[in-house]
């Protein structure tokens, strides 16, 4: 093979791998964005809070919130998916990290808020159980 | 070097390249990076939860003097932001002080929160949300009658804050 042909072939190769990790780098940034896991974080917690703003107060209340589609995100980033409730805020994480955080308004006695996967016979059922007690002490 | 080769490498393709990547993160992130927001529903909510509690059995409780809001109808409005959230308005009009829906001069007033909510209304961008108000767009006045007297309009306005949260 003379000179130009090594040259072509080497500024062929050259080019190639400028673009493999050209595209390599854009993909990553895609498959990391696009997965939209803090996505689902705040959708969750928004959700959460107005369903905890509608609840009666007075009434006792057991809640499976789901969150199927943003649970199987974070198990293929080996998380388990977290809720956490400290007076009026609530705390989703889906992901290693400080999560989603939203406040709502009822003044409500939350017992338990986790997260909790309910075996059916075909599938699985990725949910956030909040048990609610009932009667905080208004009219 | 050839010119297939130093085509290859020519500063254009680069700056093709270049395009394509900012494309591609600009739409990424506007379709990802959108924020929704729930002041909405939220006010809705919270408008008429104040409704259901200020009425009892058809009466209207008593909220002008030494009335708490939060504690009556049992509410938290303290949140891990450090500053108030929520501005709350409720206003009880006789009938001759309303016309065409603007009222004044309230026979009962009750005020909530952080005031300050109130004069951002309407401005567009990362402001707070509003609902409610006898001079609102989204009029929600209610109208409140008692046996054989005039009718009264009770008016409960809301302002949320929560804009980093909400507003993009």
């Amino acid at each position: 093979m003379n000179k130009k042909g090594i040259e072509l072939i080497m500024g062929t190769i050259v080019f190639m791998i400028f673009n493999l990790v050209y595209f390599s780098v854009l993909f990553i940034f895609v498959s990391r964005v696009g997965s939209g896991i803090a996505q689902y974080e705040e959708l969750y917690a928004k959700q959460l809070a107005l369903i905890l703003d509608r609840v009666d107060s007075n009434a006792g209340n057991e809640i499976y919130f789901n969150i199927n589609d943003g649970a199987l995100l974070s198990e293929k980033k080996g998380f388990t998916p977290k809720i956490n409730i400290e007076g009026n805020n609530l705390n989703v994480q889906l992901i290693q990290g400080r999560g989603y955080e939203y406040s709502f308004f009822n003044k409500l006695n939350i017992d338990k808020a986790e997260y909790v996967v309910l075996e059916e016979k075909f599938e699985k059922k990725r949910t956030f159980h909040l048990i609610i007690k009932g009667d905080v002490g208004i009219k | 070097m050839n010119k297939k080769g130093s085509y290859f490498m020519s500063p254009f393709w680069w700056v093709v390249l270049g395009l394509v990547a900012v494309g591609v993160v600009i739409g990424v992130i506007s379709v990802r990076g959108q924020i929704v927001d729930i002041r909405p529903a939220e006010a809705d909510i919270l408008y008429k939860k104040i409704i259901d509690c200020l009425i009892e059995y058809g009466e209207l409780v008593d909220f002008s003097s030494d009335f708490n809001l939060e504690n009556y109808c049992g509410f938290n409005f303290t949140d891990n932001s450090g500053g108030q959230q929520y501005y709350i308005e409720i206003s009880l009009y006789d009938s001759d002080n309303c016309d065409f829906g603007k009222c004044t001069n309230p026979e009962r007033f009750y005020e909530f929160g952080l005031k300050e909510l109130k004069e951002f209304c309407g401005f567009g961008g990362k402001t707070p949300f509003c609902y409610g108000g006898s001079e609102k767009q989204n009029g929600n006045l209610l109208v409140y009658t008692i046996k054989d007297s005039k009718p009264k309009f009770l008016d409960v306005f809301i302002a949320i804050g929560k804009v980093n949260q909400n507003v993009k």
